[in-house]
């Protein structure tokens, strides 16, 4: 009986003594003690920022890069319309009917996210000893910073061109805590903002990262788009040139290479994009455009007949850009920049943020805007001749250059959310052409209302999400919501 | 019991010396009137005298009388005692009958069993019986209608689908409303129950109430279910054989579509969208595929359960096998399942041990549904055009004109298999102390394991396979697997102080661990004849087949980092309770609880719950003898206590975490999870009281129960600035409130040896209101709800529709002041009713006659809302490349025209009480005609009972809802239902 007793005793025992077992630990997860102690946890942290660019903070698929910004400025613009055979995706934008409750949403979301990253990796970097790759970390996390912070108010608040010393950009988070609720920066306290950091990366940041990061070209580049946003003539030839001269020779993509690098089998030309790996990550940002199945190319949105009337037909670009191909019977001109890589899941593309044409570009915009016609067509031929066969070297002055720079800048970054911003930069109403959405330009028509968004229209300024508003009191909606 | 066979051969021996000469002896068998076994241990009393027996091991009893007629007294626990006149006879046999009183019952009530008289709190038991023959591989599902304030709804006929099961109401918002289950002690995962074989249960108790859940503590707020499997009893071998064969068929279908002739007239009247030439429409007019019988086959279903069992003096024993093989009423849909159980207890001197377990294998073939994917073969039902045909002349899957993908093709050809091995068991030991009187030890260890094995083949000639690398498919195979254990270890005390006064005293200690990983892979480039691993082309950078690999923290294809639901988790209890008899009349139970969670904050690790219950018999007070007659049995009872809910949020939601994100290839951390070290439990505090009560000889009794729930610190997020990076954080807020009336009854109408009528049936009113969100937060709307205080959880809030306007065939809709107007407006929303089931229950009769039964079960749901997505998908007239709603052929075409389908170009709007239907149903669950071959036959067979029967299985349902099924537990029919089965099973159970 007594080895019951002791048999029993010993399971009581057993159980009793576990409570240091509440005290367990994730083996997928660490907490911030353990997230940034070494060089690697930093490495890996950074990465993390990067990885917000292209899935979204909350595992929803892709992100406000990944999925949107490839389609919905050119969606806002004038370079799309909306094809009868999709689903009707993105109508709010593309007929400006966006309200509070039906912006661009995640745009704010992700930005802040991947602005979260890099402060939570700024605020512990000097656990780092110093040296050149803290240099290069804190230089990424700064750059990224001020890039997230840029895509936030070119849409969010008003053109600097056309701010007042009063209106609002956005919020410039340099914080983790989460109890935070920052108000608006100005404009210009934004641009400010966002410049210091960029210019101090610039310092920090190595020469090279991989194409999938920022480097010391990127950043150049990066404040070459943000100085020609502010239409500092002066600073974007400073910064592009300072890219340039460093990123050496054949920096725009070649005949040869160009119809590669919209399958990612070639990485001329481009300066930074977002690596979106098949099957590893699988964000079809090309859906936003079209989806091809068994019955042919499905488009959400034709390219404008205007815009693909003006690619001519020795222009490289026509036959890379665009399929002609019929949907339930209708021919339709579909957008194929985005159709997948030469292998792995269709619609599976990197996100091509930013391209050497475009800093030859903003360089040339800014030649031509401050009298150095020459060196402006310098830039400007140095891309057509990549791009029409049997190109003979243009001679425009005057505003047949800046209009020929502006051509050559919409038929090169059609479909890669460039086009709104351009027109906003500058002032420009949003005028679309009324054709129909097939390869003929008949076919459906624009609504009547979704012809033209003049450039005084608050509308450009697109509303801050109302969760966003509700969340933080201290935020103002921006006029006209 | 050496003992007491010493004692009863001397009591023996004094009688039959006592009386010598002048008596006579009678002999008999006494069996059980329910299924003829012998019953030994029998009381057998020539009543007035002190001269008694007992039955052997095969029920056989042999006792002198006195010459003359006397009465024999014949009695045993549980049964019903009987007095029999035994006249001249030599040989008296005689049937004993289940004790029907009803507060004699015992009930398992969690940890322990109570009798009924003593049960303060609200405990309803279901019998196996009337479960382990439903045709339905998840047992839960059989549980629908039998008791009150259970809500069970099936979510998906699909074989093996678990049912949704609600105690009492949603009590949370984030969290899960899903009760707990234990098996034989043993804490088992909720909704994965069909590698389980319901014939080896002997009886469920679900417990809804404080004074009951209490002593699970954390676990218990959403009510327990607890589950006691069959045991071996004294008496012969039984073995038993019952098996059954039968047919599943789809219900009827409520939402018609058009056939050619009006889709292609439809077509033609809006734009020719494909362009249709004459010949064309005469050529496709004669086609007529009716796509649901494309789609639906008859199912068949067979089971076989063997068991064999009884029991020594000291070892009892129960075990059982069986095969269970049931296919979908959709093509290639189907469950095979294996199973096997062994429970055996012995002991020796004072101490028990045993050992209850169960091993299971399962193969899962499913379907995609709830959805509104093109691929899914349940939506191609309603959408492909019926001038389609499944497969071209020559013998191809015809690609439709429409662009949508033949679904026939990707059910076919796809493959979607899955395995599961579950394994549930304990061992326990239990020690009566002999030296202290009622004083005993206890443990008990055991586990729940549970493994799947996914394998999905995707062809790449599918619409699923065309989104693989180079349209050459996919092959995925996911393990998955998650072990639980539960040890509890007890001491307890039970002792009659005096006549009076009794004690029981328990105390338990108890450790629930569980853990749970996965791992899946991904290849790329099929080909070849093989569909599995063995056809996966090894990956490289230029054929782009490079296979996906990820483990528990990435979901799905994006290899980002999710929640961590999975891995460990702890919970530590210490618990007690008390119960307290005074004159067999006044019970007073006592219980309280202290749990430690590994899923909590820091500051907020431990918890206490506590209830305390009173019942009274009142029928036994000297008052009250004067209507006993009348009131056989009233028992009034009441209790109040609290307890918690921890399911449903991340295992480490209290940490801040950082995860895997991989960009470039390369791994990065993340933070994904801010910290909040005060989460904490959600608590519900609940009131009950009620009456049970039995009258007209026992013929009528029932239960009366009123409860009111507050359940506090719901888990919400509390909204963060986005600038923060975050959305939400999850905190305690907000409180709930549920309130309700039961009402069960139960009656004998004719009870007598041949015929016997039951009747019986159960009702509940469950009101569910939200009493607070956030602070200052006025509302939560997610969708087509609105969680609202002073409303209900999940509040439909739409806007009205009013119709067309005749004149111009415009939408017209209600504003939120009632006006009519053709603006839709999203601010003209208003709340037009709950998903939440307000009023259900169910109610059954049987009829025996001889050995013929008949029984029949219904249920029934009032007083709720559903979306009908489903219909939506084929009303939205810019879907006319796809099959249409026949209601459409009545759109307005002309000013005049008076229809409720407005102009098809009018701008269409979902979100409207258009598509809003009352959910509604009364539902024959379950009929079942049985009929047990005479006894003397049987006997001559060498068998010791026989009985066959019929069984339908949802045979009608009555609803206005249009849809294939209104079993809807999310209240939205998204589209792509597989509706529950209507099954007709013939079967025999023989006793051997």
């Amino acid at each position: 009986m007594k080895k019951y007793i002791i048999l029993i005793s010993g399971l009581l025992i057993i159980s009793t003594s576990c409570n240091n077992e509440l005290d367990l630990k994730p083996f997928n997860a660490s907490e911030t003690s353990v997230a940034f102690t070494n060089l690697s946890s930093f490495q890996n942290a950074v990465l993390g920022a990067y990885r917000g660019l292209l899935v979204a903070a909350n595992n929803a698929g892709g992100s406000a890069y990944a999925n949107n910004s490839l389609s919905t400025p050119d969606a806002l613009a004038d370079n799309l319309i909306t094809n009868s055979q999709g689903r009707g995706s993105q109508l709010n934008f593309h007929y400006w009917n966006y309200t509070p409750n039906n912006t661009w949403a995640a745009l704010w979301r992700d930005n802040y996210a991947v602005i979260n990253r890099v402060n939570a990796v700024l605020e512990n970097i000097d656990k780092l000893p110093d040296g050149a790759q803290k240099n290069n970390i804190r230089g990424e996390a700064l750059a990224l910073r001020a890039m997230c912070h840029f895509d936030l108010v070119r849409v969010f608040g008003k053109a600097p061109k056309v701010a007042t010393a009063s209106d609002l950009g956005v919020p410039y988070v340099t914080s983790t805590d989460p109890t935070i609720l920052p108000s608006r920066n100005t404009v210009a306290e934004t641009y400010a903002l966002l410049i210091a950091d960029m210019e101090q990366a610039k310092g920090l940041i190595a020469a090279d990262n991989g194409v999938g990061r920022l480097n010391s070209k990127a950043v150049n580049g990066l404040l070459s788009r943000i100085y020609l946003t502010q239409e500092n003539w002066a600073k974007v030839i400073e910064s592009s040139t300072a890219a340039i001269t460093a990123g050496g020779s054949n920096l725009i993509t070649s005949m040869t290479n160009f119809p590669n690098i919209w399958k990612d089998a070639s990485n001329q030309g481009i300066l930074f994009k977002i690596v979106n790996l098949s099957p590893n990550n699988n964000i079809t940002v090309g859906v936003q455009y079209s989806q091809t199945g068994s019955s042919g190319v499905r488009s959400e949105f034709s390219p404008n007949f205007t815009l693909y009337s003006s690619y001519t037909t020795t222009d490289l670009r026509k036959s890379v850009y665009f399929t002609t191909s019929a949907f339930s019977g209708i021919l339709f001109n579909h957008v194929a920049k985005h159709f997948g890589k030469t292998s792995g899941n269709a619609n599976v593309v990197d996100i091509k943020y930013l391209r050497w044409e475009e800093i030859y570009l903003n360089r040339a915009e800014a030649y031509a805007n401050t009298n150095q016609d020459p060196l402006a067509l310098a830039d400007l031929n140095s891309l057509r001749s990549n791009r029409y066969s049997g190109f003979v070297a243009g001679t425009e002055t005057g505003q047949a250059l800046k209009d020929a720079i502006d051509l050559q800048r919409r038929l090169e970054f059609a479909f890669e959310g460039h086009r709104f911003y351009d027109l906003k930069r500058k002032g420009l109403s949003v005028e679309r052409t009324d054709f129909g959405d097939r390869s003929d330009g008949t076919g459906t028509k624009l609504p009547a209302n979704a012809l033209v968004l003049i450039s005084t229209s608050p509308l450009f300024q697109l509303p801050i999400p109302q969760a966003e508003i509700a969340a933080n009191p201290n935020l103002i909606q921006n006029p006209g919501y | 019991m050496k003992i007491k066979v010493i004692i009863y051969t001397l009591l023996l021996m004094a009688f039959t010396c006592q009386s010598w000469a002048q008596e006579r002896v009678v002999t008999g068998k006494v069996t059980s009137s329910e299924d003829g076994s012998a019953l030994p241990g029998v009381n057998v009393l020539v009543k007035g005298t002190s001269n008694g027996t007992v039955s052997d091991v095969n029920g056989l009893y042999s006792i002198s009388v006195p010459t003359g007629n006397a009465l024999l007294v014949f009695s045993f626990i549980g049964m019903e005692t009987m007095e029999i006149s035994i006249g001249d006879k030599a040989s008296v046999n005689v049937q004993m009958k289940a004790d029907v009183k009803q507060l004699s019952e015992v009930i398992v009530t969690g940890y322990a069993t109570q009798n009924q008289r003593q049960i303060s709190g609200s405990v309803a038991a279901v019998k196996g019986e009337n479960i382990g023959r439903v045709p339905l591989a998840s047992f839960d599902q059989s549980l629908q209608g039998q008791v009150s304030g259970v809500l069970v709804q099936s979510q998906s006929g699909q074989p093996g689908a678990p049912a949704s099961v609600l105690i009492r109401g949603k009590g949370s918002l984030l969290g899960s409303n899903s009760p707990l289950f234990i098996l034989d002690g043993i804490e088992i995962t909720a909704a994965d129950f069909s590698t389980l074989n319901q014939n080896d249960f002997e009886n469920i108790s679900v417990l809804k109430d404080a004074s009951a859940t209490s002593i699970y503590g954390s676990r218990g707020a959403n009510g327990v279910i607890v589950i006691s499997s069959k045991r071996g009893k004294k008496g012969k071998v039984k073995i038993n054989y019952d098996g059954q064969f039968g047919f599943s068929k789809a219900p009827e279908n409520k939402l018609t579509l058009m056939n050619s002739k009006e889709k292609l007239d439809y077509e033609l009247a809006n734009g020719n969208i494909y362009g249709w030439t004459p010949a064309d429409i005469a050529r496709l007019s004669a086609i007529n595929t009716d796509w649901a019988d494309v789609f639906f086959q008859t199912g068949k279903t067979e089971n076989h359960t063997m068991s064999f069992s009884g029991a020594s003096e000291k070892t009892s024993y129960f075990i059982s096998g069986s095969y269970f093989n049931q296919s979908g009423t959709v093509v290639n849909t189907g469950l095979k399942r294996y199973t096997g159980r062994v429970n055996v207890e012995s002991g020796i001197d004072n101490l028990t041990f045993g050992i209850n377990s169960t091993f299971g294998y399962s193969e899962f073939t499913n379907t995609s549904e709830s959805n509104t994917g093109i691929a899914t073969p349940l939506n191609a039902i309603r959408w492909i055009n019926p001038y389609e045909k499944p497969y071209t002349d020559e013998g191809d899957y015809t690609q439709m004109v429409s662009g949508q993908p033949n679904a026939l093709q990707e059910l076919l050809e796809n493959e979607n298999l899955r395995q599961q091995v579950k394994a549930i068991g304990n061992i326990y030991l239990e020690y009566k102390v002999p030296v202290v009187k009622g004083l005993s030890l206890r443990t008990s260890w055991g586990g729940d394991y549970t493994g799947n094995d996914r394998s999905i083949y995707v062809d790449g000639s599918t619409a699923t396979g065309a989104g693989t690398p180079s349209q050459k498919g996919s092959f995925t195979r996911q393990y998955g697997n998650r072990f639980r254990y539960t040890g509890t270890t007890s001491i307890t005390y039970s002792k009659e102080i005096t006549p009076d006064h009794s004690l029981s005293i328990s105390l338990y200690n108890e450790l629930v661990t569980s853990n749970s990983s996965s791992f899946f892979f991904t290849g790329y480039g099929l080909g070849g004849p093989f569909k599995n691993e063995a056809g996966i082309t090894p990956g490289n950078n230029s054929n782009g087949f490079i296979p996906a690999v990820g483990g528990d923290q990435t979901d799905g294809a994006n290899g980002e980092s999710v929640l961590f639901r999975g891995g460990p988790s702890v919970l530590v209890s210490y618990f007690t309770s008390i119960n307290y008899g005074f004159k067999d009349k006044y019970f007073l139970t006592i219980g309280v609880r202290r749990d430690g969670s590994s899923r909590f904050g820091d500051n907020n690790r431990y918890a206490n719950f506590g209830s305390a219950g009173f019942s009274w018999i009142l029928s036994d007070e000297a008052f009250m003898s004067g209507v006993k007659d009348i009131f056989n049995e009233v028992k009034f009872k009441l209790s109040y206590g609290t307890s918690g809910n921890q399911s449903g949020i991340g295992t480490f939601q209290a940490r801040e975490l950082y995860g895997r994100g991989v960009y470039d290839g390369v791994s990065g951390l993340i933070q994904n999870q801010l910290s909040n070290p005060d989460l904490r439990w959600e608590k519900k505090s609940t009131l009950n009281g009620g009456v049970e009560f039995s009258t007209l000889s026992g013929r009528l009794n029932g239960t009366i129960e009123y409860y009111s729930s507050i359940t506090t610190d719901l888990f919400l997020g509390r909204p963060l600035s986005l600038t923060t990076g975050y959305t939400s954080i999850t905190s305690n807020v907000g409180e709930m409130q549920n309130r309700g009336i039961e009402v069960s009854l139960n009656s004998d109408i004719v009870k007598t040896e041949n015929f016997k009528w039951n009747i019986s049936g159960n009702f509940t009113y469950n009101k569910n209101t939200i009493n607070k969100l956030l602070e200052g937060q006025n509302e939560i709307i997610s969708g087509l709800t609105i969680a609202r205080p002073g409303e209900s959880l999940n509040s439909l809030f739409v806007v009205r529709y009013a119709g067309v306007n005749p004149a111009n065939g415009n939408a017209q809709y209600l504003t939120k002041e009632g006006n009519v107007t053709e603006v839709y407006d999203p601010n003209d929303r208003v709340i037009v009713g709950t998903y939440e089931t307000p009023y259900f229950g169910g109610f059954g009769t049987s009829l025996g006659y001889k050995g013929i039964e008949l029984s029949a079960l219904f249920s029934y749901v009032l007083g709720n809302k559903i979306f009908n997505n489903d219909r939506n998908n084929v009303e939205n007239p810019a879907y006319i490349f796809d099959n249409l709603s026949r209601d459409l052929l009545t759109e307005w075409r002309a000013p005049g025209d008076i229809t409720n389908i407005p102009r098809p170009d009018n701008q269409y709007r979902a979100q409207t009480t258009r598509f809003v239907e009352d959910g509604d149903f009364l539902r024959l669950r379950n009929i079942i005609l049985s009929y047990s071959l005479p006894t003397g036959l049987v006997n001559r067979a060498k068998l010791s009972s026989v009985k066959l029967y019929a069984q339908g299985q949802n045979l009608l349902t009555f609803t206005k809802f249009r849809g294939f099924d209104p079993e809807i537990n999310t209240g939205s029919l998204a589209g792509a239902q597989y509706p529950a089965l209507r099954t007709v099973t013939f079967g025999i159970t023989i006793g051997l």
